[in-house]
């Protein structure tokens, strides 16, 4: 076997992972994760020559966030999501909350089970484009704000309201999917 | 005075989630922490506002810590 083959072999056996990394990242444009991964591996393969032995997940990760960035530079977000800046709907008139939502269990707990990562899942795909996009930057690749104002061409207080809608609406939808009533008692 | 630090459920929660994306400044916390110690919807959505964090983080954690084995010839 060549090396370029063994390499060919190894990049294959990433792809799994890519995938998954960039369904993550993506949100509802999930359906354009494997372009992303196709572009990733490509752009992998013609750098194989700077790398010094296998390719590995973090040197794979760094390609993968150009690529997905890439994406969003080809794809705008939809025009109808400028007009979702309207209220929050957890609170009532006076900013307040309108009820206590269900308790999710420690995070030790959630955290290793199965159930609450599909559930964030499917709840992460139900955000609206621009705003899963600010927020995978923030919560999954940790850019600072300023960086994700670049990234996605938007302004500070923009992204700061992006990043509550979205915490505001993911918590909605884990509670109604995944959390324990109030009042009931644990296990 | 203190009513003049009062605020909404609202701002509350958007002085949380800016919290977790930047320090606050002090006029900010000083407006949150009576707030917090004072409403339990408050409290509940920075707990799972944290857990979110932890979880979304992890799965770049996992990244780092499989490529050294990755890299293991």
């Amino acid at each position: 076997m060549s090396a370029s083959t063994d390499f060919e072999t190894l990049l294959g056996e990433h792809r799994p992972w890519l995938l998954r990394q960039a369904t993550w990242r993506l949100g509802a444009e999930s359906s354009a994760a494997d372009d992303v991964v196709q572009e990733t591996l490509l752009a992998a393969w013609s750098s194989r020559d700077q790398l010094r032995g296998a390719p590995s997940r973090g040197w794979l990760a760094g390609i993968l966030r150009h690529k997905v960035s890439d994406h969003w530079r080809r794809t705008p977000p939809p025009e109808l999501e400028h007009r979702i800046d309207c209220a929050p709907e957890d609170f009532d008139a006076t900013g307040h909350w309108i009820g206590l939502g269900p308790e999710w269990g420690s995070p030790e707990e959630i955290l290793e089970a199965e159930g609450f990562w599909k559930v964030l899942e499917l709840c992460s795909r139900i955000l609206p484009v621009q705003m899963y996009r600010a927020f995978s930057l923030r919560e999954i690749d940790d850019l600072s704000v300023p960086e994700i104002c670049q990234t996605l061409g938007i302004s500070e207080s923009n992204c700061h309201v992006l990043l509550h809608r979205a915490r505001l609406k993911l918590r909605g939808c884990v509670g109604s999917k995944w959390g324990a009533p109030v009042g009931a008692s644990k296990p | 005075m203190i009513s003049h630090l009062r605020i909404t459920c609202e701002e509350a929660t958007r002085r949380i989630s800016r919290g977790l994306d930047q320090p606050l400044d002090l006029g900010e916390r000083l407006g949150l922490y009576p707030h917090l110690a004072a409403c339990k919807f408050c409290r509940q959505f920075r707990r799972q506002t944290r857990i979110l964090h932890e979880a979304f983080r992890s799965l770049s954690r996992a990244e780092g810590s499989e490529a050294g084995v990755d890299q293991i010839p």
